[in-house]
């Protein structure tokens, strides 16, 4: 059973090791196995936490021994982008500068929810510096590379996070969402990913971005992982000026229903105007799956892009100030003019963009009046080559870089919780995710129009051969 | 001027000088690109009609209780 560990969900890892057909033992080994096979190549890792894994999966295997109750995410193993505080390790945020930090005295909130739940802390992962990033390259510490074709991008900024899963060198993975940094690189490597409401979920003991679009959330190869990691991680953490002073609303007894009458409507206008053929078959797909007949517009969805873009600047350069004094030359070029760049906005630019998030709430409250989830396509195209600088969109070479998040940026904008579903069709060689979105503090209804596409066979994630 | 004129080398100069941040002269062409990036978001965001009634999204709470 043993060699075929890493193709099971971390829903069925728990359960074999509860059940005690597995021992948390013999899970930890056959992951850091494929690990240490690929790794290399991949760059999914920063920082390979074994012994700390080891030691984990021994407890678990005492306890259970001992006839004591396994916890819910008993032998799962876990890593998290490396802007998530791990003990012991200086928190890097992708970048050369921060390796001169001390090392971190305790856990993010998360990990340390993770870890209590049962789960097996594998390390730390690869990201773009500083999370500024949709394509997953790190010039610090080589890009992570897509598992499904190694010449093609992870995505970004939680290249790493995304590598790992669909390798196979862990069952879930933690990372951070600012403007698609979850969602996209689940969509180039054919992941399932949530990001959850704005404030859901501590984002104490991370290293941050821009505190006023700053989410954090897990990636998975299934829907119910998402729901049992999420459950996992919800509660109120003081540490944390920005969570949401809301009661834990677990998904998992609700996550089956398969009763629940759901209501998608599609995204049209400027959801669809810049999309691939393959996007836009898969946004299809979802579509007629989830009878989502009605297609309606968001007002002005360029606009929240063009406003998250100027807070994610000033916000973004305004963190980093001290360092581009000190230490510019140390930065990834790319993200050190990006925030140079960000340093020069005017302040009142930035306070209208906070007025037009307002204002583009307000229009999403209208159009979940009888919606109650919207489908978009995630990225719009599948994994570029490693390098590629353009992108080609109806006829016209668009820059790369930004546009990877032309369809994220806007949601995360106004802090809805998202679930990134990989749509992988037979006669396609690449994946590529479509977005449910849902209403604020709705995670529930869009981890089950997940788990209904997944029970369909729309939605799928196979494990990447190493 | 407007916001899409945004990225001006006088205007970056003035902002490294008051930042106190030491640029490569190689790097002058990739700031200045990436401040007409925000100056073309900027104009988007600067030219739509709002009400005034409309309050910036973050509300501050006097206690964190």
């Amino acid at each position: 059973m043993t060699t075929d560990l890493h193709q099971m969900t971390a829903v069925e890892i728990a359960g074999h090791v509860r059940s005690g057909d597995v021992r948390a033992a013999d899970v930890c080994e056959a992951f850091l196995a494929r690990i240490t096979v690929a790794n290399d190549t991949l760059r999914a890792f920063t920082d390979v936490t074994a012994k700390r894994a080891r030691d984990r999966a021994a407890r678990i295997d005492a306890a259970r021994m001992r006839g004591e109750r396994m916890p819910p995410l008993a032998g799962v193993p876990f890593a998290a982008k490396n802007l998530f505080d791990i003990q012991g390790l200086p928190t890097r945020a992708g970048s050369k500068i921060n390796r001169n930090r001390a090392p971190a005295e305790r856990d993010a909130t998360l990990i340390a929810r993770l870890d209590a739940a049962g789960g097996l802390p594998f390390g730390a992962l690869n990201m773009g510096e500083y999370a500024y990033d949709f394509t997953g390259e790190n010039i610090h510490d080589g890009s992570s590379v897509n598992p499904h074709d190694r010449t093609r991008m992870s995505g970004g900024s939680s290249g790493g996070s995304a590598a790992a899963v669909a390798a196979g060198f862990v069952s879930l993975a933690l990372a951070s969402d600012t403007n698609g940094s979850i969602r996209v690189p689940s969509s180039l490597c054919g992941l399932f990913g949530l990001k959850p409401t704005f404030g859901r979920l501590s984002r104490a003991g991370t290293f941050p971005f821009v505190a006023d679009l700053d989410h954090l959330g897990p990636l998975a190869r299934s829907a119910a992982d998402l729901a049992l990691a999420y459950d996992a991680m919800l509660g109120e953490d003081p540490a944390d000026l920005h969570q949401a002073k809301r009661t834990a609303e677990p998904v998992t007894p609700v996550f089956g229903d398969s009763d629940k009458r759901i209501r998608a409507v599609r995204l049209g206008g400027y959801f669809e105007a810049n999309l691939t053929d393959q996007a836009r078959r898969a946004v299809t797909t979802v579509s007629e799956a989830l009878s989502a007949a009605r297609s309606i517009e968001l007002p002005e969805a360029h606009r929240a892009r063009a406003a998250a873009f100027i807070i994610t600047g000033a916000q973004g350069a305004e963190l980093h100030l001290s360092r581009l004094r000190e230490r510019a030359k140390d930065f990834d070029p790319a993200i050190r003019d990006r925030l140079i760049a960000g340093s020069t906005i005017p302040a009142g630019w930035v306070q209208r963009a906070q007025r037009i998030r307002t204002w583009f709430r307000s229009e999403l409250v209208k159009a979940f009046a009888d919606a109650d989830i919207l489908v978009a396509a995630s990225t719009p195209c599948v994994a570029p080559k490693l390098g590629e600088t353009t992108l080609m969109l109806n006829g016209r070479a668009e820059p790369l870089r930004p546009n990877l998040g032309i369809l994220t940026q806007p949601i995360s904008f106004i802090g809805l919780p998202v679930v990134s579903v990989p749509i992988w069709f037979e006669d396609a060689p690449l994946p590529l995710g479509v977005q449910l979105i849902a209403p604020p503090w709705r995670e529930d209804l869009a981890l089950i129009a997940a788990h209904r596409l997944e029970k369909a066979g729309i939605a799928r994630s196979p494990c990447a051969q190493i | 001027m407007t916001e899409a004129a945004f990225g001006d080398d006088a205007l970056l100069e003035q902002m490294l000088k008051l930042h106190g941040i030491a640029i490569d002269e190689a790097w002058r062409p990739g700031i200045l690109a990436n401040m007409q990036a925000i100056g073309r978001a900027a104009e988007l965001v600067m030219t739509m009609e709002l009400d005034e009634a409309v309050e910036p999204a973050p509300v501050y709470q006097a206690s964190a209780e």
